[in-house]
């Protein structure tokens, strides 16, 4: 084997120790707490749980809620952000040193390494979900395009917001769900500038015309990604970037990596024009769902002008990608663009069902905590936990059901922002498959993850 | 035209005002093939590809499965969910077997007669 073929080429078990690295600085590891103050580079990346990544086995869109996804998520989203210029609110020289090593040169180059194992082992499934043939054509395209528009309801979305709206505490579920959105939305269209430099026509000064919508023409208060900040602050929630990362579930951050990896490989430009017709599309939808799902929770002083912009520009986003970008591609590049727009359209709805099932299945998690959730039956034990009292455990998913089951001390059990469950001696509490969760020691405790026995 | 959504697994025949079509799956993809011969109509999807060809049961002519593919329709299967772009206004669906009773036109490694 050449020198060549073993960085280009890595085996599972090179990946693995390169993995090991990239994972080994102090501001991937986690502190005393979960949330991160003012320091979006220190995001905690693996957990407990987490043994290894098997890079020769790629994930099955069955498998995106497990531990392993959510560690490999974690840390492509780290690679990707590299890219980002990120500054903390207050000083920056107290995180100087974080900031000189997440910038540093040893991570971008182990994060290269990774970059494109990583994907391959997450993103191979949506790949292999859509199968495209026959002869396509610009009016066949708009034919396909239109009927979407026109029957599009966004039902998965939908389902999301009735689950807030009917939760035990829709306020609490509200937040858990802002909590899901804002590794995106805080970073919202830095992705797709990638796309905005270079030199390919007038193809190129059409995008950046929607670009110029997204950073709001300068004008910070209008900037998307700052009324978002306004939605988290008028809940009182912190709205520095990441701020949250502990209880990004991996559907969250598979939705935000989808987006990157289509934009940071240019190879991928026509698949990326066909996600964001998607997306601008949907989105017009959706939002529209979000904001009568915030004032349904938060009554009429909602804070919604984030969904109300997008309610209204987005219209204008998927007329302009559909005319001025979609289709003068398809006139342009021909078969080969059609395809990549045909894939990133339909393979961005995958990514978006990924995310809105997770999203449920972790509101449905935390709605159960909320109802003073206890029971699942014990079986073998999976691990044995030994926390002094302070201790932080996970946060992490499990890939089975489990049961946690304490036999001494006192547990907080946390599932998102304000989500938690305390579990004194004898308690128990089922964990269900692909569910994220913390357990924070309030008092030195011993506890069990054990298999769910079925009765 | 038309947009027809239906499962995979549900239907593999599309019979519109304007022409029949029939669900072929390979080792990389679904293809809509026209499901009558251009000789004389005959039912390709009872015949046997060989070599990239399609042999027609009627008169054993034999058609480019490429040719067919051009003249296929435009689809996408999403998660074993099939979407064409179809000409006409009305669509019938149904599910047929190919000359074996298994999957239409099926491939016939040998290239020897495939019916009788």
């Amino acid at each position: 084997m050449t020198m060549l073929s073993t960085i280009l080429e890595p085996s599972c078990a090179t990946l693995n120790e390169l993995f090991g690295h990239y994972l080994a600085p102090a501001f991937f590891r986690r502190g005393s707490s979960w949330w991160t103050k003012d320091n979006p580079f220190r995001r905690p990346l693996a957990n407990e749980a987490f043994a290894s990544i098997d890079f020769d086995l790629p994930l099955g869109l069955e498998q995106l809620t497990s531990n392993a996804s959510l560690v490999a998520n974690r840390v492509l989203l780290s690679i990707y952000e590299r890219d980002f210029v990120m500054l903390p609110r207050g000083s920056v020289a107290a995180i100087a040193d974080d900031m000189r090593g997440y910038y540093g040169e040893r991570l971008r180059v182990i994060g290269e390494l990774l970059c494109k194992p990583l994907e391959r082992y997450l993103f191979s499934c949506v790949e292999r979900a859509v199968e495209i043939s026959g002869p396509w054509d610009e009016v066949a395209f708009c034919a396909y395009f239109e009927q979407f528009r026109d029957q599009l309801e966004a039902e998965q979305n939908a389902r999301v917001m009735a689950k807030i709206v009917e939760s035990a505490n829709p306020q609490l579920a509200a937040r858990n769900y802002f909590v899901q959105l804002a590794g995106d939305f805080l970073m919202e269209s830095s992705a797709m500038t990638r796309n905005v430099i270079g030199n390919y026509g007038a193809l190129q000064s059409e995008l950046f015309k929607v670009v110029i919508d997204e950073c709001g023409y300068g004008v910070h208060p209008t900037k998307h990604s700052k009324l978002f900040e306004d939605v988290l602050e008028s809940h009182g929630m912190d709205p520095v970037p990441h701020a949250y990362w502990s209880f990004y579930t991996p559907g969250a951050l598979y939705l935000n990596n989808y987006y990157n990896v289509i934009c940071r490989d240019h190879t991928h430009y026509f698949r990326y024009l066909g996600g964001i017709l998607q997306v601008e599309t949907s989105f017009k939808v959706t939002c529209k769902q979000m904001a009568d799902m915030a004032t349904a929770v938060f009554g009429a002083v909602a804070e919604v002008r984030y969904f109300r912009e997008h309610m209204h520009i987005d219209g204008h986003h998927s007329r302009m990608v559909l005319d001025n970008l979609v289709r003068p591609a398809i006139q342009r590049y021909g078969e080969l663009a059609l395809h990549g727009i045909l894939r990133g359209f339909e393979e961005s709805l995958v990514v978006a069902d990924v995310y809105s099932k997770n999203l449920l299945l972790q509101l449905g998690w935390i709605d159960a905590l909320g109802r003073d959730a206890t029971g699942g039956h014990p079986g073998a034990e999976r691990v044995a936990l030994q926390l002094d009292a302070g201790a932080l455990y996970g946060t992490q998913t499990c890939d089975r059901d489990g049961v946690l089951v304490v036999d001494s001390g006192l547990l907080r059990l946390v599932a998102g922002e304000g989500a938690t469950f305390e579990l004194e001696r004898g308690r128990s509490v089922a964990i269900p498959a692909g569910a994220l969760f913390g357990i924070e020691a309030i008092e030195a405790s011993h506890a069990r993850i054990c298999d769910t026995v079925m009765q | 035209m038309m947009i027809l959504r239906f499962a995979e697994h549900q239907a593999n025949f599309v019979e519109t005002d304007e022409g029949r079509y029939f669900l072929r799956r390979d080792d990389h993809s679904a293809q809509l093939l026209p499901a009558d011969c251009p000789h004389r109509g005959g039912p390709l999807w009872l015949g046997t590809l060989h070599e990239g060809r399609v042999r027609c049961p009627w008169h054993e002519n034999h058609v480019s499965l490429e040719s067919l593919r051009r003249r296929g329709l435009p689809m996408i299967v999403n998660r074993g969910i099939v979407t064409a772009v179809a000409p006409g206004s009305k669509a019938t669906l149904r599910t047929v077997t190919g000359v074996d009773g298994g999957p239409p036109c099926r491939s016939n490694r040998s290239g020897g007669p495939s019916c009788t």
